[in-house]
């Protein structure tokens, strides 16, 4: 599945396995978190090295967690009672919720994450004395939910993967005693081929770049906007995508979008590397992992000054620029275009920051000596 | 297993989830439902006549050995239901509950209906649990559950991980509140009269005794009280007491 936290998710369950942790990993058959689908086989396999169970969804939404849905979508908060139906709204697992009844125990830790999904929420009663929540929290409706409040108090430890994720936790309510900013780990790529990448894409324009999921809530069809109002003023940037999430564009942007969808791992890096900016509009973020991937490939970073994590990034690191609406926006693309190797050298700043503060290795440090505290 | 189950806050979901708990520790294969969607498989009514019918059927349909019930407010009783009304669903309940090996009661809180209507089900039962000493002694005082089945596994207040509710919690009828929920198909969609006859022959011919109780219910002054429904699921029960009352061989 697409996603920040479940990229971050795997890669720990593969760095911890490579330290000799003996890892399980404990999922769902869906890949795509609109359907949740039963995509992929249900029961057991080996990937990545790692054991991997798979359980079946259910998706039967009732109609007073439907009517939930909708008050939320709104902006407003449902009853607690039906707050409880909507949690099932989306997905529901009975059997992997039973499995972890039944074997939780074997475990010395469990990690659940995010916090949004009904697997942590509902799950996490079931072994919290020995569960850890990671949860990648927003600030966002969700999170202020009832529902959601015992997945912050009551688990054995709360990894956090940014400071100001940490904040917005306290500011929530009440969180678990142990708990740590771990961050996330970021695979430092050996080399990258920009002009592969172009080579191969036919692109021979400076263009802009935006990485992940094509949402509103991600704050895609704002940046969309405020693209089509570069491009008016006449800056000298096409904007390129890749992600999951139907592109749609105005008319006027013919030939200055480029979706190229779902990538793979190593054009994922070389499209990085090739981007004259990376954009990242979302204040949705708990710790932005396509911002470190901009500035390891030595790219720089264009965030919104409201996304209160990447704001915090850019400022520690110096890597980044933020802009507070789209004529700011607007103004740093042009900046971008006009004088593109004044930019670049504030990458050099971010891409120090990563390696110091996000190698695996350091990532890794923290969230073992968190689980071994638990035992 | 029978009962609320997580999300759902409170004190039967607990005990249910403690019951799945230790059945899947001894080994057993466990397929629960809950009287709304939950982390249980399945979710259907389990309030009134329909919990007899519902168990009865899925009993059959997951070819369950036993059956674990847990009894809560609203679950299956009503509380504050008429007397004759619950001992009617009693009478069901039981006829239903024989169809399984083995039965456990799990009592979670004041059921807030006539002790002497549930005195039938205790009958059936293997083990009734408690989740304190002091439900025992009630348990065995006010509702007449004989002290040798029961048994307490004790469940504290809120668990952890449990959700966080600000209103009273533990006691409430989760089943209790009107929430439409879909099933599978044929529960749905079902024929709930034939099928509620069906257990009715059923009932007849597995717990004489009960059934002749019930259609002693039926044929009483009471019959007019009862829905319409119930009443004509009851038909044939009613022509086999006629029949006998009349001497007819069965």
């Amino acid at each position: 599945m697409v996603g920040g936290s479940e990229a971050v998710s795997a890669e720990a369950a593969v760095g911890l396995a490579s330290r000799g942790w003996d890892v399980e990993v404990l999922t769902t058959c869906a890949v795509d978190h609109f359907t949740w689908e039963n995509e992929l086989v249900e029961g057991t396999s080996e990937e990545e090295g790692l054991l991997v169970r798979r359980f079946a969804t259910v998706r039967e939404p009732s109609r007073v967690g439907r009517r939930a849905h909708v008050l939320i979508d709104r902006g407003v908060a449902p009853t607690v009672d039906e707050q409880i139906s909507w949690l099932g709204f989306w997905f529901r697992s009975p059997d992997l919720f039973q499995y972890l009844l039944g074997h939780g125990e074997d475990f010395d830790a469990v990690v659940f994450s995010p916090y949004l999904f009904w697997t942590t929420a509902v799950g996490l009663r079931t072994v919290a004395e020995r569960a850890i929540v990671m949860p990648c929290l927003h600030d966002e409706l969700y999170a202020r939910l009832e529902v959601f409040r015992h997945v912050l108090a009551d688990p054995a430890a709360v990894w956090f993967l940014s400071e100001p994720e940490h904040a917005l936790a306290h500011r929530l309510g009440p969180v678990a005693s142990c708990h740590t900013v771990t961050g996330a780990g970021v695979h430092v790529p050996v080399s990258y081929d920009p002009e592969g990448f172009r080579r191969r894409h036919g692109i021979n324009r400076p263009f802009v770049l935006y990485a992940g999921r094509r949402e509103k809530g991600k704050g895609w069809d704002w940046l969309v906007d405020a693209f089509a109002c570069a491009v008016e003023v006449g800056v000298d940037l096409d904007l390129v995508t890749i992600g999951v999430g139907e592109v749609k564009v105005p008319e006027k942007l013919d030939g200055r979008v480029l979706d190229l969808g779902f990538v793979g791992a190593d054009e994922r890096d070389d499209v990085f590397a090739a981007a004259a900016a990376y954009v990242q509009p979302s204040r949705m973020e708990s710790f932005s992992r396509t911002v470190m991937e901009a500035w390891l490939a030595g790219t720089p970073v264009l965030a919104t000054a409201a996304g209160d994590v990447v704001a915090w990034h850019c400022r520690r690191s110096g890597g980044g620029l933020l802009f507070c609406d789209r004529d700011e926006l607007v103004h740093l693309l042009r900046r971008v275009s006009e004088s593109p190797s004044e930019v670049r050298t504030m990458a050099e700043r971010g891409r120090h920051y990563v390696i110091r503060e996000y190698s695996w290795e350091a990532v890794l440090d923290r969230m073992e000596a968190s689980v071994r505290s638990l035992r | 297993m029978a009962g609320s189950y997580p999300p759902v806050p409170g004190r039967a979901a607990s005990l249910t989830m403690a019951a799945v708990r230790h059945a899947l520790c001894g080994g057993a294969e466990v397929v629960v439902v809950s009287p709304r969607p939950s982390a249980a498989h399945l979710h259907a009514a389990i309030t009134g006549a329909r919990a007899a019918w519902t168990l009865h059927r899925l009993g059959r349909s997951v070819r369950a050995d036993a059956l674990v019930l847990c009894l809560e407010p609203g679950v299956p009783f009503q509380p504050g239901a008429r007397r004759l009304r619950t001992q009617l669903e009693a009478t069901l309940l039981v006829a239903a509950l024989r169809c399984f090996r083995s039965v456990t009661l799990l009592i979670c809180g004041e059921l807030g209906v006539d002790a002497t209507a549930l005195r039938a089900l205790w009958a059936v039962a293997q083990e009734v649990v408690v989740s304190s000493e002091q439900e025992r002694d009630l348990v065995i005082r006010v509702l007449g559950v004989p002290s040798s089945l029961v048994v307490v596994r004790p469940v504290g207040g809120r668990e952890r991980g449990e959700i966080l509710v600000a209103p009273a919690r533990g006691d409430e009828p989760c089943g209790a509140r009107s929430v439409t929920v879909a099933g599978p198909h044929e529960w749905v969609r079902g024929e709930r009269t034939r099928n509620l006859a069906n257990l009715a022959e059923q009932a007849a011919s597995r717990a004489e005794h009960d059934a002749a109780r019930a259609a002693r219910l039926v044929l009483g002054d009471h019959a007019s009280t009862l829905g319409r429904p119930l009443r004509r699921a009851l038909q044939p029960l009613r022509r086999r007491v006629e029949r006998r009352a009349r001497g007819e061989p069965r």
